[in-house]
């Protein structure tokens, strides 16, 4: 079986985290999105592999992703003619797949525990027809909600559903599909909904449970939650043989070092913490549960980091402060700056998204700053700050030189 | 209680063994076993652990011999190790057993087997069986004739199976109490505890009853009596129970696919013949005092039905847990007994129904186990025709019972006059709208049971409450909860919860109330006036209601509006559905709760 996976999507509400870069390639704990979906895949002995990308993202930009997921032999890339949503992707990918065989289509922004797919596969091995992943989530307004009968058969699909009064299963983003599928997709001029429906009369169309963790990753606080999604199947800790820890330092939980990680006297790291290799902890850091720290990263003296994803090549300065954080590539935060995560009122923290005040429904979120983000001394950024890509900002309250 | 399952065939029988056993295994999980007969050597491999584990380890599927008896056991004598496992063997190797039962004086037996120089290896009661076997065998040569003299022997309760290189073509069972089946198949015969054992390969079987024993080659099958060796002759059913639907069919646990398959369960309990449901009725009608029996949830499915036949018939009848019923039952030859069993072995009802019979009170009962002990002992059976229910939780048979009870009641209120025409015609519309109402709260409602079990996954004590009958429903929600999760809730009535109860309230401690629709007003703002007790001591407070919010609760559920027939019902499904999302939340062993077994077949 070949499968397709859909990483075009345009990532709008994931900004800045997704300015540089298609969001299937955030990493998290060292490794994309796309490459832990790659992996799945794989294990479930899918190598023939299609990945449809945006065209406002060179192959460039593909080819610098840390763990070159792309550059696979069996992978295939194949490239979006226009950004026209789910539809028109999945369309690209038309002729890669025989019109006979069934074939497996993942969305390029899920992250769940264990292995969703194998789920999928037996689902499907059971009923030899089209499968669809279903999963339960917090708020079910933004996915297509199913109705299924006893034998999982699906009985009704409804798109984002405004009433409020719906809580069931919705589609996970991962499907076992006939390859005439495309055609079906076509004559609904690439409504993947009004596809489903179609199918789902004429040759039905079956659930399958996934009761492990899921997410879609639609907001930057999404990130967060994948990580910690990844974080709580950890039941060990793992060091290479490289680490320097020097005398005075305190790990508890489970922790993964990689290579040429330098972490010196006085700092606590309380797992589940991950440190990309080439990395270096300052003097008296204090890194807390569910923080991962991009390779070749540099966390400064005393500087405290709590339920944040630094992404490879942050260099927080000494003093300072990240709580429920996500750090871009290549970022500077000059010392002593504050990410504030709480607001004063005890409020859930809202987040401007595409022009938007969205509630995050979280009672401590902390700030997300974009790629080569260059930040000045001293600042203190309020609950839900979102700073773009390229920025300089300038040290804070300091004294004129002159 | 453990599972018993014996082959005999023109061909390899391990494989079947195998998965006989794996469709045995709710009955008992702790160890599992083999003997297979073949050229004249009984090979037995047994150990502890789950059937799929040991049947690798001891490699079950390349057993030779075309006749075998496996066991999964539920240990009730003797710890869980592998000598206590079955099949137990005698000492020079010619007899194999597998039992499922107690036998009250094994001490004895083996003091005297001992004293004979039988050497004992396990802690079981059931090795006293095997040499028993091989004790009478020695001085009597027949093997038909050993086992009806060990049965003399015997006290307590037991289904066994034999075989020997006496007869190596030739399975021997019987059964006191313990149930047991024979399955006929071509060129192939089975015993087994129960359909579950052999319902992959026939839908033929035969009922053994109390007192009998069986002998069955791949050919033939013959009953016969334990005490008088006369020989039986019995019809032969024929299950309609789709094989596919004894196995999980995609869904994660069993315990939710019996969830989903409830709206179909009501709509069967809708379909039983209403001409025994008038009889029931005939019988509480001339009775001097009717009891309904149940223990466990089918205890708190009696006390629904309390409430039930209060609200439409104007009658009390008396719900009494089985296992007390002895203590508290006055009995008359006018009495009559109602009782409710998914499995219809209750050990504890089974008695309480012989118990009520020495009075000559009249017995009937709703049992979703065709061929069952109950089935044949009581006056009246009633199948409720709801499938097999493999989780260890009852989930689907319980609604059905509730189903069924709620007709009685109907009939009984029709008749006695204690409803109007229109009354009656309209309950019975909602009653047929159940099923469908049921399916709403499952495909509507489900993710934010889900959510709530997230949220909720840190409290480890729980007071589930409500009044009326809605106190019955919080006990079986209450029971759901502690059988899955492990966790300590609490079912109990809203007036009864300051008399005592709500001294354990604190910040820690989470409280579920079950709020009938508004139209039962004063039903439902007694239920919001405790549920604001509770708030003002910082318990943390969650409403399972209908329509609109109630808005004082940290966490509300609220269903479509629903009439008084469905409401308790539908709060019931939600009730299941936050025990069984928490308990996967919490990864318990959802089917299998620890200590806790299918049909409780044992004092």
């Amino acid at each position: 079986m070949k499968a397709v996976i859909l990483t075009a999507g345009p990532g709008t509400r994931l900004e800045p985290l997704t300015e540089c870069r298609p969001k299937a390639l955030i990493s998290i704990c060292g490794k994309t999105i796309l490459a832990r979906l790659i992996e799945s895949l794989q294990q479930i002995g899918i190598h023939d592999t299609a990945v449809v990308v945006n065209p406002k993202y060179s192959s460039m930009d593909y080819d610098c992703s840390d763990s070159n997921d792309l550059k696979s032999p069996s992978l295939t890339i194949l490239t979006q003619d226009q950004s026209l949503g789910v539809g028109q992707g999945i369309l690209t990918a038309k002729e890669f797949i025989d019109e006979r065989d069934f074939f497996l289509l993942a969305y390029g922004d899920i992250m769940y525990s264990g292995n969703l797919f194998r789920a999928l596969i037996h689902s499907f091995n059971r009923v030899r027809k089209p499968v669809a992943a279903v999963s339960l989530t917090g708020d079910s307004s933004d996915f297509g909600v199913i109705y299924m009968d006893h034998d999982m058969r699906i009985t009704q699909i409804i798109e984002k559903p405004r009433s409020k009064n719906l809580g069931n299963y919705i589609l996970a983003g991962a499907f076992i599909l006939p390859g005439s599928f495309f055609r079906i997709l076509a004559d609904c001029s690439g409504n993947v909904i009004e596809a489903f429906r179609v199918m789902q009369d004429s040759m039905d169309m079956y659930a399958s449970i996934w009761e492990g963790d899921w997410i879609d990753i639609a907001y930057p606080w999404s990130i967060l939650a994948a990580n910690r999604i990844h974080m709580k199947q950890w039941d060990r800790s793992s060091f290479a043989i490289t680490t320097i820890i020097e005398p005075g330092s305190m790990i508890s939980g489970p922790v993964y070092i990689e290579d040429n990680v330098t972490i010196k006297t006085g700092s606590s790291i309380i797992g589940p913490c991950y440190i990309g290799k080439n990395s270096f902890i300052g003097h008296n850091a204090l890194l807390r549960e569910y923080t991962c720290i991009g390779e070749g990263s540099i966390i400064g003296f005393g500087v405290e980091v709590k339920n944040s994803v630094l992404m490879p090549g942050s260099e927080i300065g000494r003093l300072s402060f990240i709580g429920d954080s996500v750090i871009g590539h290549d970022v500077n935060v000059g010392s002593a700056t504050i990410m504030v995560n709480i607001n004063m009122d005890q409020s859930t923290v809202h987040v401007d998204i595409a022009g938007e005040s969205i509630d995050s429904g979280l009672l401590k979120l902390g700030s997300f700053i974009g790629d080569k983000t260059w930040i000045g001394a001293n600042h203190t950024f309020l609950p839900g700050t979102k700073i773009a890509s390229g920025m300089s900002i300038p040290h804070f309250g300091t004294y004129p030189k002159e | 209680m453990c599972g018993i399952v014996g082959i005999v065939s023109s061909s390899r029988v391990a494989p079947k063994l195998v998965r006989s056993l794996l469709n045995l295994e709710y009955r008992g999980y702790d160890s599992c076993g083999l003997a297979v007969c073949n050229n004249g050597v009984i090979d037995v491999r047994k150990d502890k652990g789950p059937v799929k584990q040991v049947s690798e380890i001891l490699k079950f599927n390349e057993m030779n011999g075309m006749i075998g008896i496996g066991h999964t056991r539920w240990a009730t004598t003797g710890a869980v190790t592998r000598e206590n496992a079955h099949p137990h063997a005698s000492n020079q190797g010619e007899f194999a057993l597998v039992h499922n039962g107690i036998i009250s004086n094994y001490r004895d037996l083996r003091q005297m087997l001992e004293s004979k120089d039988y050497q004992f290896l396990s802690d079981t009661d059931t090795e006293v069986l095997v040499h028993l076997i091989d004790f009478h065998f020695r001085s009597s040569g027949d093997l038909e004739e050993s086992i009806r003299r060990m049965s003399r022997d015997l006290d307590g309760t037991f289904a066994f199976a034999v075989i020997s290189v006496h007869d190596p073509n030739h399975i021997y069972a019987a059964r006191r109490e313990s149930p047991l089946i024979i399955g006929l198949g071509i060129n192939e015969n089975y015993i087994g505890s129960d359909y579950n054992a052999i319902l992959d390969y026939t839908r033929n079987v035969i009922p053994v009853k109390d007192g009998e024993y069986v002998v069955i080659d791949r050919e033939a099958v013959s009953i016969r009596n334990l005490l008088s060796g006369e020989k039986i002759t019995r019809d032969i059913v024929t299950l309609d129970w789709d094989p596919e639907l004894s196995q999980k069919g995609g869904y994660p646990h069993y315990m939710l696919k019996e969830i989903h398959e409830q709206p179909s369960t009501v709509e069967s309990a809708l379909k039983v013949d209403i001409e025994k449901i008038n009889l029931v009725c005939d019988w509480i009608l001339n009775a001097d005092r009717v009891y309904l029996l149940g223990v466990g949830t089918t205890y708190y499915v009696a006390e629904c039905v309390q409430y039930y036949c209060a609200l439409l018939s104007g009658r009390h009848l008396i719900a009494v847990s089985s296992d007390e019923f002895e203590y508290i039952a006055q009995l008359s030859d006018r009495s009559l007994v109602l009782a409710f069993s998914q499995s219809g072995e209750t050990y504890d009802t089974l008695t309480a129904l012989r118990y009520a019979k020495k009075f000559g009170a009249r017995t009937a009962a709703i049992i979703n186990v065709m061929g069952s002990t109950m089935v044949s002992e009581t006056d009246l059976a009633i199948m409720q025709q709801s499938g097999p229910e493999i989780c260890v939780l009852s989930t689907k048979a319980a609604v059905a019972q509730i189903t069924i009870a709620i007709r009685i009641a109907l009939e009984l209120g029709r008749r006695s006059g204690h409803l109007t025409g229109s009354d009656y015609d309209s309950h019975l519309k909602s009653l047929a709208a159940l099923p469908g109402m049921i399916r709403r709260v499952i495909n509507e409602s489900k993710g934010f049971v889900n959510n709530l079990a997230q949220q909720t996954q840190s409290y480890r004590n729980w007071l589930f409450i409500g009044r009326g009958i809605y106190s019955a429903i919080a006990r079986e929600a209450a029971l759901k909860m502690k059988e899955v999760t492990y966790h300590h809730a609490e079912g109990v009535s809203g007036g009864f919860m300051k008399h005592g109860t709500i001294a354990l309230i604190d910040k820690s401690f989470g409280s579920i109330f079950f709020l009938p629709p508004r139209s039962s007003i004063e039903l439902f703002q007694h239920t919001i006036a405790n549920a604001e007790e509770i708030k003002s001591r910082d318990g943390f407070i969650v409403g399972f209601g209908f329509g609109e919010r109630v808005g004082i609760f940290n966490h509300e559920i609220n269903l479509q509006d629903s009439d008084q027939i469905s409401a308790p019902v539908l709060l019931l499904v939600l009730g299941q559905m936050f025990a069984y999302y928490s308990a996967v939340i919490l990864k318990r062993n959802v089917d299998r709760p620890r200590s806790l077994a299918k049909s409780v077949t044992v004092a």
